[in-house]
């Protein structure tokens, strides 16, 4: 089985909330903050490693970024992923959801016959969680999101266990297919030492636009449908009473009288 | 999760995803659509238009709208559209539901919500949430620390990637506040934080607060509670 996961760069959702800057309607990166790999992808990729292990399977990670973004590439590889490849080029520069979907499934239909694309269910910036569908959409697939297992049938039947409001439904579908990965499918593996030493050795092709032909005119910044009106931190509207008191008890009694006062019990 | 994005791809238009409010910007030329999402976590307000498609499109985060009630003479012109689906469009198929009713009280159900965060470890666990919850009929929610940890099921997470709730009380136990959990109760009416730690983002967001030790806290304010109610 070939599996591509389609992984992003962010910046590190676990930084505090004081360390964000916007200037001029951009996230200015904190200096001392490393990119990561979206933590969604990274289950994406812990999904694709599951598969291979029961059933066999290659593995591909893909990224659409600066070339910087090969280090999103190498941690999968460091993870057990067996190649990489980083979709760069100048036309890039801007896409939306849209055009980003596009350039992947440019780049998915010349890798050898992918027989299943995970994503992971959101990016952990923008968190719309729209590439996954819109891949499916350009490459005329099924797709199945918020996937918390994944398992290969007999008779080459993908079995999809969804996760819907107070449960999940079970899917089954025929490969190809797009399947987004929801947090329930658990923690993604560390890489181990001798994994990070592989991917480090290992070459990681950049594929500009010459390789993938995708049409100009749906790529970049150019092509997009949806504008960003503004980027601002929002503001913190509630003004916060500390209530009062020496001991455990006493706090207790005057939050207590407090709650009845408010009416809240 | 799939569906607006493949209708938004078939009409060639943008889409706004789990959008947390909507509004007319009447100012251009045309009046548009901006919809406002939370990026980052929660860190960042996000405002986004589609100004030159047609139709604009959105999609809107559960828990996140009051819902109106029911008008009941209102009328309105249903259309019908004659479709043309036949087996062959069913490619992903449905081979069963399975129903994980959570046990407990409904998150997007309750008046109230006590949740709790990593600072419960050092306290001797979430069983502190479970009381506090009981003794005010509330229902119990945490953060991802929390449900990593194993203490909750994932659909009792509250933040940018669990649940949105807006419930009349809030109370935060033990989460100092990161940004991807307060993004998911910012809307209730009345926030409470407890926490050991005074400098803890948690009391940015809250109506009232208390500092102190959870483990002693908490115990005494069931007591309390338990006579008052």
């Amino acid at each position: 089985m070939n599996i591509v996961v389609c992984v992003k760069q962010v910046l590190d959702p676990e930084i505090p909330a004081d360390k964000f800057r916007v200037r001029a309607n951009q996230v200015v990166p904190p200096e001392e903050v490393a990119p990561v790999i979206n933590p969604y992808d990274a289950q994406a990729i812990e999904a694709a490693l599951r598969l291979k292990e029961k059933h066999g399977a290659k593995i591909t990670a893909i990224t659409v970024g600066s070339p910087d973004a090969e280090d999103v590439v190498r941690r999968a590889l460091s993870m057990g992923v067996d190649e990489g490849i980083v979709l760069s080029d100048d036309a890039f520069t801007g896409s939306d959801s849209s055009a980003t979907a596009y350039i992947l499934a440019q780049a998915i239909q010349k890798i050898d016959a992918a027989d299943l694309i995970l994503c992971g269910r959101e990016a952990a910036d923008w968190g719309v969680g729209l590439v996954g569908p819109l891949i499916a959409e350009r490459l005329n697939l099924p797709v199945i999101t918020l996937a918390k297992n994944i398992e290969l049938l007999d008779g080459n039947i993908l079995k999809v266990e969804q996760v819907i409001p107070d449960g999940y439904q079970v899917l089954e579908v025929s490969p190809p297919a797009v399947v987004t990965v929801s947090g329930e499918i658990g923690l993604p593996r560390l890489p181990t030492g001798m994994g990070i030493i592989t991917a480090a050795r290992m070459e990681i092709p950049v594929w500009t636009n010459q390789d993938i032909n995708a049409d100009t005119s749906l790529i970049g910044a150019n092509a997009v449908h949806s504008t960003l009106v503004s980027l601002s931190i929002p503001e913190r509207e509630r003004k916060c009473e500390i209530i009062s008191g020496e001991t455990p008890a006493e706090l207790a009694t005057n939050l207590t009288a407090k709650l009845k006062e408010l009416g809240l019990i | 999760m799939d569906l607006a994005p493949r209708v938004a791809a078939k009409v060639k238009t943008g889409l706004t995803a789990h959008c947390t409010d909507l509004y007319i910007d009447k100012a251009g030329d045309k009046p548009q659509l901006i919809a406002v999402v939370p990026g980052w976590g929660g860190n960042l307000m996000v405002k986004i238009a589609c100004p030159e498609k047609r139709p604009q499109m959105a999609t809107v985060k559960p828990g996140v709208m009051e819902k109106p009630d029911r008008v009941k003479d209102r009328q309105g012109q249903i259309i019908r559209i004659e479709t043309n689906i036949n087996d062959a469009d069913f490619r992903a198929r449905t081979i069963e539901i399975i129903e994980e009713k959570p046990s407990g009280i409904p998150l997007d159900e309750a008046d109230i919500i006590v949740a709790g965060g990593w600072g419960l470890e050092s306290v001797g666990g979430f069983e502190l949430v479970e009381e506090l919850a009981e003794v005010l009929g509330g229902a119990v929610g945490g953060t991802r620390p929390a449900v990593d940890k194993g203490w909750l099921p994932e659909e009792r997470m509250i933040g940018s990637s669990g649940k949105t709730v807006s419930p009349k009380f809030f109370i935060s136990a033990g989460a100092s506040g990161a940004m991807h959990f307060t993004t998911g109760f910012l809307k209730s009416k009345v926030i409470l934080a407890i926490d050991k730690n005074p400098k803890a983002p948690i009391f940015e967001v809250c109506d009232l607060g208390i500092v102190g030790d959870l483990g002693k806290i908490i115990p005494c304010l069931v007591g309390e509670l338990k006579a008052a109610t």
